[in-house]
């Protein structure tokens, strides 16, 4: 049977079609996040469906976690469609990351099922959760502690809740009712009471005093608290007309998280009051707050997994693919020509044969080296994503203008300038463009500029990477070269400025006072040092 | 008005009160709970079936209950709360102390 053979076969059809996606994904997202509110529809689209026939086909093989992590960035991307959530640089980063996670799991796919993408499900849940500004999510993930009127009473809500609840200019009380003598008392039954506060605004939580009942063995109870964490449009002048409460039962939690009792006589402000919200700092060690951890975990993780395998499926022309044809066909030709002449023993025959033979065989050699040829784009378009993801992490507002993407290069050449590529790149994201606030300082725009470039030139193909940053410090180069005793003082005063520039691919030479983690000038120059 | 009808079987019992759940009914049926616990029940059932309506003294006689029994190493549950009895009770998070289902 070929049964498994055929299945292993839609997969591997399937998982190519998935990692084109994701290739394509990365760039649409960044370019979704460069229009800003401004959304343009086909573009969403396009990630949408990529995100959606990831999913289909995860369900059709029963690849769980990628379908269920296809499923949150389609669900995301939907509300982003339909504008009712704006593609701020946090949620796309977080798309970003899932889109990463898929990657990962598409390429280690037996494995996925046993995968963990708890995180990026609840960073995804918790964007569609909220569909509000980026700035306010972190309060997704913190809890606020609102101390009850009660020693020991605590009533825990999210801060997110708290802060949606706020909208619209919404007040919020903490109401202490006792059920026997604000409600029994007064002819009224809880639920009455507590569906006129539902009319007029939400409750978002109760804390049910358990103790104040007692047990059937006290005498029955005269007293049974109920705390009320309620958000309505009533000012506090009118919210005793509906919380038939004492006024000094009923409390504002004001938004830097001051408690007031209505009743306040302004001298005695509650001492007991002055630190009732303390926000709890993130999800009390139940889970890490995913959206606000997520971000900064990529750039370590990125450093710690080696490059990933090298493609092993490669996108062809359809012309070059043709000509291949015609080429192996016409080397058909020309063998069953030789062997007939070669049979017949007839020496033009196969002098003619040999020469058509030779003349196909180096055309094909020369298709066939075609094929290996990539575009440099495929290369260039990785540097959006690094120079996005650094400059956010160093708060700078770097561009990257991309120029000769169609310049083909060999596939090997093209892997092989991966590393010292990238390396560059992040030199001069690093240590090239200056933070905005110095750049304005030296009559710049605070915007820096980084230029990757490919053009033919000569029959060579040039990669050109240029940044519009501080510069080289000619003479810091030099100094630290002498320092470390690769050149000698006397050698440096003859030596041209170009020249003392070019002592910086040199090992452990550098500029930076100090060495960060980001770019390790001297290993980066090294390895971009032209050879 | 019946009375209320308590069916034992082992160490359980189910207390069905005959009417609603307020002052006036709440002492019988605090006597009729209070000796079932005595008697060593240790899964109390309240079917609320003929309840309409339970107000804050038959609130308070649940959670009474509910911390006797508690105390006991026993546990209450209320079933066949009518709809807008399981909305209040769930509003209060009082079902999160003690299970409450519905009709």
């Amino acid at each position: 049977m070929s049964a498994p053979n055929l299945e292993d076969d839609l997969v591997q059809d399937y998982l190519a079609e998935c990692r084109e996606h994701v290739a394509t994904i990365e760039a649409d997202l960044l370019a979704i996040e460069q229009g800003g509110a401004e959304i343009d529809e086909q573009l969403v689209n396009r990630v949408f469906r990529a995100a959606h026939s990831i999913k289909g086909g995860a369900g059709f093989f029963d690849l769980v976690k990628i379908r269920e992590l296809a499923h949150k960035t389609e669900n995301v991307l939907d509300l982003i469609r339909s504008r009712q959530m704006a593609p701020t640089p946090e949620i796309v980063s977080i798309l970003l990351l899932a889109f990463d996670k898929l990657r990962e799991l598409i390429q280690n796919h037996r494995e996925s099922n046993q995968a963990d993408i708890g995180e990026f499900v609840a960073a995804l849940t918790g964007l569609m959760e909220d569909h509000l500004g980026a700035d306010e999510k972190p309060s997704v993930h913190e809890q606020a502690t609102i101390a009850g009127p009660q020693a020991g009473s605590r009533i825990q809500i999210s801060a997110f809740d708290l802060h949606q609840a706020r909208r619209g200019g919404k007040c919020i009380y903490l109401i202490e009712y006792d059920l026997i003598h604000d409600i029994q008392r007064r002819g009224k039954t809880p639920w009455e009471v507590l569906k006129s506060l539902i009319e007029c605004g939400t409750i978002l939580e109760t804390v049910m005093d358990l103790g104040s009942a007692g047990t059937l063995d006290d005498e029955p109870s005269n007293q049974l608290l109920l705390e009320v964490l309620y958000a309505t449009l009533l000012e506090p002048d009118l919210i005793g007309e509906l919380v038939e409460v004492p006024p000094e039962r009923v409390r504002l939690i004001e938004k830097n998280g001051s408690v007031k009792t209505l009743a306040d006589p302004a001298p005695a402000p509650a001492p007991a009051a002055a630190l009732p919200i303390a926000p709890t700092p993130p999800a009390t060690t139940v889970s890490p707050p995913p959206a606000a951890v997520l971000p900064e975990a990529l750039p370590a993780k990125a450093a710690s997994t080696p490059a990933p395998p090298a493609e092993t499926t490669i996108r062809l022309n359809v012309g070059l693919l043709d000509s291949l044809m015609t080429l192996a066909g016409e080397l058909v030709l020309s063998r069953n020509q030789l062997n007939e002449s070669l049979a017949r023993n007839d020496e033009r025959g196969i002098r003619s044969g040999a020469q058509r033979m030779s003349m196909v065989t180096s055309e094909l050699q020369e298709v066939v080296t075609l094929t290996r040829m990539q575009p440099v784009g495929s290369l260039f378009g990785k540097f959006s994503r690094i120079v996005r993801d650094l400059a956010r992490d160093l708060g700078k507002d770097i561009q990257l203008k991309v120029e000769g993407s169609e310049v083909e290069i060999d596939k090997t050449i093209l892997e092989g300038l991966s590393d010292p590529l990238t390396h560059m790149v992040r030199n001069a994201v690093d240590h090239g463009i200056e933070l905005p606030a110095e750049r304005l300082a030296a009559a710049k725009t605070a915007a820096g500029t980084i230029k990757l470039g490919a053009s033919h030139q000569a029959g060579q193909v040039v990669i050109e990477i240029a940044d519009d940053g501080r510069g080289l410090a000619m003479e810091k180069v030099a100094a630290s070269a002498a320092a470390k005793g690769l050149v000698t003082p006397e050698q440096l005063q003859t030596m041209s400025g170009r020249d003392k520039m070019a002592l910086i691919f040199l090992p452990s030479v550098s500029t930076a006072d100090q060495v960060s983690d980001l770019s390790d000038a001297a290993s980066a120059w090294m390895s971009s040092r032209p050879t | 008005m019946t009375d209320t009808l308590v069916t034992r079987k082992d160490a359980q019992a189910v207390v069905r009160p005959a009417g609603d759940v307020v002052a006036a009914s709440v002492p019988e049926l605090r006597t009729a709970m209070r000796g079932a616990i005595k008697e060593g029940v240790q899964e109390l059932v309240v079917d609320l079936a003929n309840v309409q309506m339970v107000d804050s003294t038959g609130l308070g006689l649940l959670i009474a209950a509910h911390n006797s029994l508690r105390k006991a190493g026993g546990r209450l549950s209320v079933i066949h709360a009518s709809e807008e009895i399981v909305d209040l009770f769930k509003t209060m998070r009082i079902h999160q102390h003690f299970s409450v289902s519905g009709e």
